[in-house]
């Protein structure tokens, strides 16, 4: 999970249970990455760079990421034990790729769905040849990316004072 | 009186001015400063309420803030996601110990109550207050103000995000008196917070005294507004009502309170001041009235009692009054009518004693000098001096002629008088010399001296008058003792000296008796008439030839109340003089028609004979009124027969003989009376329509066969038989003589030989009888 631009990147990562996460930080600013889910408690201290221990997700349910000094950076840790999963792309698109023909339940979660739970989307009925199938989640609203706040005046007469100081 | 009155009214006036113009004047500077202590106040409330709600939102900012700090503090949100409770309340307590806010609170996404430092905030309440904070969030710093229990909390709250919000953290405190104190300190505003919410008391929380909170509370609850001012007795405020917050079921107000006291006070030495120079001008116009006042009253009161003096008769002290103003020329004014009146009234007095025209003592200081002789005993003569023909010598040398003999006339009697004696013109041509030390009979020799003196005449402009002077005397103490009874008494010497070949008479006692009478007779003959005194007497009339009595003579007699039976003799000249005498006439016409009517009612024809006096005679009203008064008796007019002397005929003939001629023409006889003693002449008694003469009684009384009466008596009958004139005698008193009228064929005789004037009754009987003739005796 990178920290890129002040924000986690990908915005939603999907991990089967028991898996280690590395949080390797592409900025050149520190972040303190930290989560207070049931799923998985953990922190970062302030760290540059790839921090030396990959943190092990060993519970199924969802973890909410968050930076300690960047409040505005929000990302999504999905742990499932289902076999097979995928995050869609920014228009609603996954694949999975060699899912043996069979008889499937179908969950999804959005960032945006009620009280952040999966919701069941019904069952697939996958034949030898790979189908595409469209599923709709219910009750899920669009939910735009945290941004980075606008600078403030003060915030702005800081960076100007401080780029004078630098040069 | 005058003084106090016009000081009182001069500082009356000045002072009610004087209080018009303060009065005026305070009210316009109390409007204004209470325009100005309103404006002032409500200047204060607006920034006030400015200040409040800027030190409201400051408080609330800092809250916020440290809310803020407190939910995004990483170890606080570490406590919080544990949901570790007493961990949890201890950071609570901890944060709001750090920002001074009593209540910290933790709800859950859901807004049940999580965690709370409050023992007041507990579930039920917030699960109560759920509805209220969950208001949709406003622009800036969130702010509740909440009822919660028996208090008011000023509450912010802040999301908790971890980085998802997983809790509401509200933080804030109870709204104390204190707090209230506080923000007064800053605003200098009255400040009370009034949370009321449904069906429970509200809460006040008030810098208000006690009794302004009490009496704010109970209008408020009466009108549930709130008055613009409040006056609690002590101190009166001007107010501005502010609504904070209000929910479903509760609302939170603040009222501003400013005290007008405090800014009313700053005036009250202005209010002073103007009390002040209301009182000192009122003094000093006091005074000023004082002493303009005085400056007016003193000479106004000197001149009072200038006018006083003057009124009093005392004319010599002018007023001195030295002044340049109007009361200077009133002063002078004063002094010039002291001087005029003092002139005129010397003028008055000479003129009420003194004759003007001939500058000789008058009447009255005549009597006043006489009274003084009296007083001091001195024998003292009047000689009353008139002068008879005064009125010709007025009719010959014209009003302005009389005057001047008057005055030629005085200047000579002044010319005789001796020291002590005086001369004094009484009126028109009557003067009177008081002689001192003089008896009556010195006074004749005087009065004597005096004639002689005047006999020569007077010389009126080109005209000699010769005044015919009558002198009566009446002398102190001989002919009385005051000095109206003495004037009074030479006055009528004086008249009957005109009857004295001399001129001059000293009075004789018992005149003035006899003038008394007749000034009484006559006064009392106007009424006699109408008071029923007269009547008349019928004195019979005997016709010779036939020797029986058909006709009478109506004698008008008076029975005076007083003076008893009064003489024609006496009273007919009086009547004659003084006028009255054609209403005694008109009466005895009425009265003898009304008697023969009532004996012609009884049988008996009688014919009367009435005297007709010489003013009636020049009536041509009579023959009318006559004529009138026998239809009206409905008597004949051949009853009557009225006697008319010679000498009244004589005075206007013409409209005489019209007069009988009417009288004549009534069918009435006419008698011609007195016969013999006048100068008629015959052509006269031939144009006179008459059918009788009457020989005077002085021819007939004494008659006897050879005297000249006889003469006269016997020729005047045959005459008037020639002439076919009946003739009667009357005044036959003798047996003889009625035997010689009627061997001379006298008609009718009448006397006291046939009988005396009788009363009606009396007449009516003595007809009656049987006549016996005294002729019968005769022969």
């Amino acid at each position: 999970m990178d920290q890129r631009n002040k924000q986690f990147q990908p915005h939603v990562l999907a991990v089967r249970t028991g898996t280690s996460v590395s949080f390797p930080n592409s900025d050149d600013i520190r972040h303190q990455v930290y989560s207070f889910s049931p799923a998985k408690r953990f922190e970062l201290r302030l760290y540059q760079g790839t921090p030396s221990e990959p943190v092990l997700f060993d519970k199924p349910g969802l973890v909410v990421l968050g930076c300690n000094i960047h409040d505005w950076m929000l990302g999504y840790i999905y742990v499932t034990d289902d076999p097979w999963f995928a995050v869609s792309d920014e228009h609603g698109r996954a694949a999975i790729a060699d899912l043996p023909a069979g008889r499937y339940a179908v969950t999804l979660w959005h960032p945006g769905s009620p009280q952040l739970l999966p919701q069941a989307a019904g069952e697939l009925q996958l034949e030898a040849q790979a189908p595409s199938q469209r599923f709709v989640l219910a009750g899920s609203a669009p939910v735009e990316p945290p941004a980075s706040p606008a600078p403030s005046a003060f915030g702005e007469a800081f960076r100007k004072a401080a780029e004078d100081a630098a040069q | 009186m005058l003084r106090s009155s016009f000081q009182a009214r001069i500082a009356g006036v000045l002072i009610l001015l004087l209080l018009v113009v303060i009065g005026a004047l305070y009210v316009a500077v109390k409007a204004a400063t209470d325009a100005a202590v309103r404006a002032q106040a409500q200047e204060q409330l607006n920034v006030g309420s400015l200040v409040f709600e800027q030190l409201l939102a400051l408080r609330s900012d800092q809250l916020q803030q440290a809310a803020q700090v407190l939910a995004a503090d990483f170890g606080f949100k570490d406590a919080v996601a544990s949901g570790d409770a007493p961990t949890i309340r201890s950071a609570l307590a901890n944060q709001g110990a750090r920002i001074n806010a009593g209540a910290v609170f933790l709800l859950g996404l859901d807004g049940s109550l999580q965690v709370s430092t409050d023992p007041d905030i507990d579930a039920e309440a917030v699960a109560g207050l759920a509805s209220q904070l969950q208001q949709p969030r406003r622009d800036g710093p969130r702010l509740f103000l909440l009822p919660i229990g028996r208090q008011i909390y000023l509450l912010v709250d802040a999301t908790v995000s971890a980085p998802l919000p997983i809790a509401r953290l509200l933080m804030g405190f109870a709204v104390d008196r204190e707090f209230a104190l506080q923000l007064r300190e800053l605003t200098h505003l009255e400040l009370s917070l009034v949370a009321s919410g449904d069906g429970t008391a509200p809460i006040w929380i008030s810098t208000l005294p006690d009794s302004a909170q009490a009496l704010l509370e109970s209008q408020m609850e009466a009108a549930s507004a709130m008055p613009e001012r409040l006056d609690d007795g002590i101190e009166h405020y001007f107010g501005q009502h502010l609504q904070l917050t209000s929910g479903p079921g509760y609302r939170v107000d603040v009222l501003l309170h400013k005290s007008l006291t405090e800014a009313e006070a700053a005036f009250a030495p202005l209010d002073r001041r103007i009390l002040l120079i209301t009182l000192v001008a009122m003094l000093a116009s006091l005074i000023g009235a004082l002493l303009l006042a005085l400056s007016v009253s003193r000479p106004v009161r000197e001149l009072a009692a200038a006018a006083q003096r003057i009124g009093r008769g005392d004319y010599q002290q002018p007023v001195a009054l030295a002044r340049s103003d109007e009361l200077g020329l009133l002063a002078l004014a004063v002094n010039d009518m002291q001087r005029g009146i003092a002139e005129r009234e010397r003028q008055l007095a000479h003129n009420a004693l003194h004759d003007a025209l001939t500058g000789l003592p008058n009447r009255t200081l005549a009597l006043e000098r006489l009274g003084s002789a009296i007083t001091a005993g001195r024998s003292t003569a009047l000689l009353y001096l008139g002068v008879g023909n005064f009125a010709a010598i007025n009719e010959s040398c014209g009003q302005g002629g009389g005057d001047l003999a008057l005055q030629q006339l005085a200047r000579r009697l002044q010319a005789t008088l001796r020291p002590g004696d005086s001369l004094a013109r009484l009126l028109g041509d009557e003067f009177l010399l008081l002689l001192e030390q003089c008896d009556g009979d010195s006074a004749v020799a005087s009065a004597d001296r005096l004639h002689q003196l005047l006999l020569k005449p007077l010389r009126i402009g080109t005209l000699d008058v010769a005044l015919d002077c009558r002198i009566g005397i009446a002398a102190y103490p001989a002919d009385g003792d005051t000095p109206d009874d003495l004037l009074r008494r030479a006055r009528i010497a004086m008249q009957d000296a005109a009857q004295q070949p001399g001129r001059l008479q000293l009075y004789q006692q018992g005149r003035d008796a006899a003038q008394q009478r007749q000034i009484r007779l006559i006064r009392d003959l106007r009424h006699a008439a109408a008071q029923g005194q007269l009547l008349l007497h019928y004195q019979p009339k005997l016709d010779i030839r036939e020797g029986r009595v058909r006709q009478a003579e109506a004698l008008l007699r008076w029975q005076h109340p007083q003076l008893g039976m009064v003489s024609p003799g006496e009273f007919i000249p009086l009547a004659e003089r003084t006028g009255s005498i054609q209403l005694l006439t008109a009466w005895v016409i009425e009265e003898a028609l009304r008697q023969l009517q009532e004996w012609d009612g009884r049988g008996v024809w009688v014919q009367l004979s009435l005297n007709i006096s010489t003013e009636d005679l020049l009536d041509v009203g009579l023959p009318a009124r006559v004529g009138a008064l026998l239809t009206q008796y409905r008597v004949a007019p051949e009853q009557l027969i009225f006697e008319i002397t010679e000498s009244g005929v004589m005075l206007d003939p013409e409209r005489a003989l019209q007069v009988l001629h009417g009288l004549r023409g009534c069918g009435i006889g006419l008698s011609v009376d007195d016969f013999g003693t006048g100068y008629s002449s015959l052509a006269q008694l031939k144009r006179m329509p008459v059918q009788e003469l009457k020989i005077d009684q002085s021819f007939v009384r004494e008659l006897d066969d050879h005297s000249e009466d006889s003469v006269i008596v016997r020729s005047t009958i045959e005459m008037s038989h020639s002439l076919g004139l009946k003739v009667v005698a009357e005044g036959v008193e003798l047996a003889p003589s009625l035997s010689l009228l009627q061997r001379w064929h006298c008609d009718t005789a009448q006397g006291y030989l046939i009988s005396r004037p009788l009363a009606a009754a009396a007449f009516e009987a003595w007809l009656a009888q049987p006549y016996r003739s005294p002729l019968a005796k005769v022969h």
